[in-house]
């Protein structure tokens, strides 16, 4: 029986009603239900499965603070840029996505005040009126920062602001939000899912701001969608919204939930306990894997990958490394903010009891508010809108007189603006997107992809992964026509299990192609975790083949920091069979793919080229792209 | 209370420089604040005693407690503090020399300028007629099918064995789907358009597909980003101007997208107009204005 404290009979009413008003709004929001049949409904079914590349994780007008950084576009708009359309950032530049259009977008909007900013801002609005909407759109600096971190406040507290909190707006808000969704979904071109943003926040400080540790959730459902929403202002504590999950699923509302930024959750994403103290158990790691099979690795305030002080033997782990938590310069704890990390938790637990709650697979996003994300380090805008609309603000661009990082102002509002700067923006990413391998690009399939984990993250470029694992694969798997076919049916794929016998000896099939639009790829790596730890090795190399000690050759990429240019070869293509030399059949062990592109200018080094101005100190000055797989889990027969 | 305002800086300089003037009247100054030193000619930093109220009174709501004496000083202080720092700014002309303060307050203008009011939809006619000026946005676009076989690596090897593949496709052209490589992305394209071509073989790859024809006989070897492909193009289908049905949603979007752009350059062409612009050569003097009229209309 979990435990939480004083909202827990107050919760319980509430879910009884919240079930009477869903069951009585189901027709409100009923959206046609999709072919479930397994002949496909598009001229692309592949029963082999075709990769599709989309962003999970984008914030509208709707979303309480993406309004107050100017942000006024709509998910109409948001969806129009992922077709290929040009929209307007809000600081007046344009935003195109590069490498062309996207297969799914999905719109999360923030679930509480859902377009209350927008209707407090609106003249002749009931919530114009009110003295916290004349605060939060005066011009008075400290009447608006008061009034929005007021409403930041109440998101992490979960306590209503009575005045603004309009339950009925948002779900009209919401379901415009669906409709929006409906109408640009075309199966076969186009996906989209009707979905939002849970944004659960620890408590660092009272001290009355929205600053703490980051537990966010996007949730997306499958098809059909509830007439409201559970948002933190019905209870801050994410378990709560698994209840909810549950119960919407029930009435036939799938959906699932994937977590993001656990590099800045202070180390409360994945720990050795509930939410309110208690230990583990299997009926919380079943709840949390049905309702969460999913993890969003990567976006634009960094990753999650792993930290160099949880792997010090990765010379790769030091990879857009973010920590400061939301709203504050506080360093977040490292310890329980990593997905390798959790990977090897997962597994002790399943060791010692059985259970493992932390058996997700990788997603990818870009959390931008300004309804596009800037995927590329050559075109990038950032997330929050007006904000970090400028080089300076983003930090790679110096704001004192002399324009060489001597003399940043440390006082007043430019000082203010070049702290910002330095501790979190200019600290922030180009990333991501999610690839899917799915039978065709409609609704159903790419959610049951979701579900069975086959997925993968990448940093922005759309690489391409396919991992297998069998007992049975050996080399010439890799050069049979069917070799796709032969996998799925002899093995295990990204996110899937493999279970063997003692004696067999797995081969993996490693198998990565570069976007032909971004840098080649220098390296193939497959990362093993057990209970015990982890180790990385490089399984394929643009230049020659692995050492005795697992690591390619340097392949000799660099980049020209005068001008950006990538310099030296790369494989456009890595293919591999590869066979883990420290395998320990009684062991329990996650594999996942690492593919490395050669090394490009970080956004900051592109603009700092473009301003004529020295790129900011310490910070890197090219980074290299990757993709992640979702693990292949393989545990011994018996 | 240092990170309340740390942000509470930020917020204010960026929206104070970035918010959008859908009414100016609204973003006058509210009733009680003290005048800019400029306008009074001294340098009196004045908070009056209902600004002060106010204050106090949104400490309240934030904090659900009332503020003590030395926190209300210290709210009033940091409000007057930020209010001088802003005045002595400006009168040392601050803002004048700075490039980081002169983009924003251009972009200030800018977004000033840029609300159009409203912007009705267009009559069918005067859409289908711009449409008609700007086929190349509504064009659907030449598509492709194809089959492919593909074959990695360079060098002999590679060049027999899709030797062999030829010739085993001259006889049987149709069994075709055992020869060759796997390829990530299947061996079948359906109705790509080039660039999507592009996007996922390689531009060199695209460009062969462009002109080739739909065929039984399997041409190649055709070079892509990732190795060498017999192509076997199976569909071809020629772009076209849609009906004014499909595309009417996005096409009207699009109109008033520009149509809003016109009037926003019409405004900004409009505050140009009144400067006199002289550029000069980048040594020495300039001995005439030189012509600007490439600025003056976007």
């Amino acid at each position: 029986m979990r435990f939480f404290a004083a909202g827990a009979v107050r919760l319980g009413l509430a879910r009884s009603v919240r079930l009477c008003a869903a069951a009585a709004l189901l027709s409100a929001i009923a959206t046609p239900a999709v072919a479930q049949d397994g002949a496909g409904e598009t001229a692309d079914f592949n029963p082999d499965r075709n990769v599709y590349f989309g962003d999970t994780h984008i914030h509208t007008r709707n979303s309480f603070d993406a309004y107050i950084f100017n942000v006024r576009k709509t998910p109409d708009a948001a969806y129009r840029w992922a077709k290929g359309e040009t929209v307007q950032h809000p600081a007046g530049f344009d935003m195109t996505i590069a490498g062309g259009p996207l297969d799914f977008y999905m719109v999360t909007d923030h679930a509480e005040y859902l377009g209350i900013l927008r209707a407090m801002d609106t003249p002749g609005s009931d919530l114009s009126r009110v003295s916290r909407a004349q605060d939060m759109f005066s011009s008075d600096p400290v009447a608006i920062t008061t009034a929005f971190q007021s409403v930041g406040a109440s998101v992490r507290t979960g306590q209503k602001l009575d005045d603004i909190y309009n339950q009925e707006l948002s779900d009209s808000v919401w379901a415009e939000t669906v409709a929006a969704a409906d109408r640009h979904n075309e199966p076969g071109v186009f996906t989209t899912f009707a979905a939002y943003e849970y944004t659960a926040v620890t408590t660092v400080a009272d001290d009355g701001t929205f600053g703490g540790g980051n537990l966010h959730r996007n949730v997306f459902f499958a098809d059909k969608a509830p007439a409201r929403l559970f948002s933190t202002l019905d209870s801050t504590n994410p378990e709560d919204l698994w209840d909810w999950m549950d119960e919407q699923r029930a009435l036939g509302f799938d959906a699932i939930a994937a977590p993001h930024n656990s590099n800045v959750s202070n180390g409360e994403m994945f720990k050795t306990e509930t939410f309110g103290g208690e230990p583990l158990n299997a009926a919380y790691a079943e709840q949390r894997m049905r309702n969460e099979p999913l993890v969003e690795v990567t976006q634009v305030k960094g990753t999650s990958e792993t930290h160099p002080s949880l792997s010090p033997n990765d010379e790769f782990a030091d990879f857009e490394i973010y920590e400061a938590l939301l709203g504050v310069y506080t360093v977040s704890e490292v310890n329980g903010g990593y997905v390798r990390q959790a990977y090897q938790l997962g597994l002790g637990l399943e060791n010692e009891q059985g259970f493992n709650p932390y058996k997700f697979g990788l997603i990818a996003a870009s959390d931008s508010h300004v309804v596009a994300g800037a995927y590329t380090e050559k075109d990038y805008w950032s997330k929050v809108g007006v904000v970090d609309g400028l080089p300076e603000l983003r930090g790679s661009a110096p704001l004192g007189p002399s324009k060489d990082w001597s003399d940043e102002p440390t006082e007043g509002i430019p000082g203010q603006i070049s702290n910002n700067a330095k501790n979190w923006f200019s600290r922030w990413s180009a990333s991501g997107l999610t690839g899917v391998w799915a039978e065709e690009n409609t609704r159903a399939a790419l959610f049951a992809a979701f579900r069975r984990k086959e997925t993968f993250a990448t940093t922005g470029p759309r690489i391409r992964l396919r991992f297998f694992a069998g007992g049975d694969f050996d080399e010439a798997l890799l050069d049979d026509p069917a070799l796709v076919s032969k996998a799925y049916a002899g093995g295990a794929t990204m996110g899937g299990d493999l279970v063997l016998d003692a004696d067999a000896a797995p081969g993996f099939v490693v198998w990565a192609q570069g976007d032909p639009g971004s840098a080649p790829l220098q390296r193939l790596q497959v990362v093993k975790v057990t209970a015990e730890g982890e180790r990385v090795y490089d399984v394929a190399c643009a230049a020659g083949a692995p050492d005795a000690e697992h690591r390619c050759p340097d392949n000799g990429a660099s980049v020209d920091l005068s001008t950006c240019e990538a310099l030296g070869d790369g494989a456009a293509e890595l293919k591999t069979l590869w066979r883990d030399p420290d395998r320990n059949p009684a062991e329990r062990a996650a594999y996942y793919v690492r593919a490395l592109e050669n090394p490009t200018c970080r956004w900051s080094t592109w603009e700092a080229l473009r301003n004529g101005t020295p790129p900011r100190p310490n910070r890197p000055l090219t980074l290299q792209e990757r993709a992640y797989s979702s693990p292949i889990w393989v545990s011994p027969a018996g | 209370m240092a990170q309340f305002f740390a942000l509470a800086a930020l917020i204010f300089a960026l929206y104070a420089a970035f918010a959008p003037a859908l009414d100016p009247a609204d973003r006058s100054a509210p009733a009680g604040a003290a005048k800019e030193p400029e306008e009074t000619g001294e340098r009196v930093i004045r908070i009056t005693g209902a600004e002060a109220t106010r204050l106090a009174a949104l400490y309240v709501a934030e904090a659900k407690t009332a503020p003590d004496p030395a926190e209300l000083r210290g709210v009033l202080a940091d409000h007057a503090r930020l209010r001088a720092l802003a005045a002595e700014a400006r009168r040392l002309g601050l803002d004048r020399a700075d490039p980081v303060v002169e983009r924003r307050l251009a972009q200030k203008l800018r977004r000033t300028l840029a609300d159009p009011g409203v912007i009705a939809p267009p009559s069918d006619a005067v859409l289908a007629a711009w449409i008609a000026a700007h086929p190349e946005r509504f064009r659907a676009p030449p598509r492709v099918s194809f089959d492919h076989v593909f074959f990695r690596g360079d060098g002999a090897e590679a060049r027999m064995r899709q030797e062999a593949a030829r010739t085993a496709l001259a006889h049987a052209p149709d069994a075709w789907r055992d020869l060759g490589d796997s390829f990530m992305l299947g061996r079948q394209a359906g109705d790509l358009t080039l660039r999507e071509v592009a996007r996922r073989f390689g531009p060199d790859f695209a460009e062969a597909l462009r002109d080739l024809p739909a065929s039984a006989a399997w041409v190649g070897p055709v070079r892509s980003a990732f190795g060498a492909h017999l192509v076997r193009v199976t569909q071809t289908r020629l772009g076209g101007a849609p009906a004014l049905a499909v595309i009417k949603a996005r096409a009207t979007e699009a109109w008033r997208e520009e149509e809003r752009r016109k009037r926003q350059a019409a405004a900004e062409a409009e505050v140009l107009s009144r400067y006199q612009i002289i550029i000069e050569p980048p040594d020495g003097p300039a001995t005439a204005a030189i012509s600007v009229d490439g600025l003056r209309s976007p």
